[in-house]
């Protein structure tokens, strides 16, 4: 499962993380977890579903982390506009920006739409609610990210 | 909405989990955009299993210098030594129909030399690439220190290589401090003409990959990084 599947968690979590040794520390500790506690994946998604949703969770929880934020927070973040192409490296800076400030819901929706690129149908999948409420979330991200442009 | 399929979709491709894998491959193969970015992933995913299995024991260690904020020092405040008198490449050439100079600078801030493989280098040593193109590219700095612990110099951070205007001799857009992991620094400068995600360039070099993707070139240069004798 570890050739099969680590890089695309390594791959998703230094595009979250941006460290490269923070996203090798996820990647060791979600397949460590794995072999300490099997029962974790119950078949019930495919693997990379389930890896998906386990590496996001893994990587919103540093991010929250305040050393992290602080990092974040220095970087140079330009203005959110809704014209932003939303798989450009210049939006997945500005939606890092906001990440430890949305609720877990927002922020993983912030994530799989804007970096993974998901439709709602996917994102909706994965967080186990309707795609009206995915469109509602992603109105919330975006509300966000427009109020961080009027703030600077 | 994008028309485009999202990469869960292309890793559930290439874990083999999709009933529709002919209709995605089909418009991996009509969709520039989206055959670039399932090369690319391919790429990533082969070069990743292709590596040794871990231990899965200790954690991996942190290294501090990664999160000093990196130097980046404005091409024309760089004073780089000996620019006008280039020593002999140590390149890589590698298959492309774009070509470009690539070299390495050692030494202090204002006080560069050119290097090459071979040449010693200390702990606290700052690295600066520089370019000779005739087009605009793209381009990066990896770097697989002692212990083996690979990373981008440049770009520092992003997935993407940094993009690098037309020049001769124009420097990348960052120079780093060398920490003190002491051994062989092998260090790798791409060039491309088209963007590209960094990440599996970082693969390559971490697994010692050919890097040989079209429309790139590259330069390897060894240093022997050691400690400064007093």
């Amino acid at each position: 499962m570890y050739r099969a599947y680590g890089h695309s968690v390594l791959r998703r979590a230094r595009q979250m993380l941006v460290s490269d040794d923070d996203a090798a520390e996820v990647l060791q500790e979600i397949f460590m977890g794995l072999i300490a506690r099997p029962g974790q994946f119950d078949g019930r998604s495919s693997p990379s579903t389930f890896l998906y949703a386990v590496t996001t969770n893994a990587c919103l929880t540093r991010i929250r982390d305040r050393k992290n934020r602080g990092r974040l927070i220095d970087q140079h973040v330009r203005p959110w506009s809704t014209e932003m192409d939303r798989r450009s490296p210049e939006t997945a800076t500005v939606v890092r920006s906001v990440l430890a400030q949305l609720s877990e819901d927002e922020a993983r929706t912030a994530v799989y739409y804007y970096l993974d690129g998901m439709s709602h149908a996917e994102i909706a999948d994965l967080l186990g609610c309707s795609r009206r409420h995915v469109g509602n979330l992603l109105e919330r991200v975006v509300g966000r990210l427009a109020g961080e442009e009027r703030a600077s | 909405m994008s028309d485009h399929p999202s990469d869960l979709a292309w890793d559930q491709l290439l874990a083999g989990e999709r009933d529709d894998a002919a209709t995605l491959r089909a418009h991996a193969e009509s969709c520039s955009v989206c055959g670039e970015r399932l090369h690319m992933l391919k790429a990533g995913h082969d070069a990743f299993a292709a590596r040794p299995m871990p231990a899965f024991a200790a954690r991996p260690k942190r290294r501090a210098w990664l999160y000093a904020a990196p130097v980046v020092v404005a091409a024309l405040a760089l004073v780089v030594v000996g620019l006008a008198k280039r020593p002999e490449q140590d390149d890589v050439r590698i298959k492309g129909t774009h070509d470009a100079k690539l070299q390495l600078f050692a030494g202090a801030p204002g006080h560069l030399a050119p290097v090459r493989s071979g040449d010693r280098v200390a702990p606290g040593t700052y690295l600066q690439a520089s370019y000779s193109a005739e087009t605009a590219g793209f381009g990066a700095v990896i770097s697989k220190d002692g212990a083996g612990s690979t990373n981008a110099y440049v770009p520092s951070t992003g997935t993407l290589l940094v993009p690098l205007a037309a020049g001769v001799e124009h420097v990348f857009p960052e120079s780093t401090e060398l920490d003190d992991v002491l051994g062989t620094e092998h260090v790798v400068i791409i060039w491309c003409a088209t963007q590209r995600e960094v990440a599996p360039f970082i693969e390559a070099v971490r697994t010692g990959a050919v890097l040989a993707p079209e429309g790139c070139v590259a330069s390897t240069i060894d240093l022997a990084k050691q400690a400064v004798t007093p």
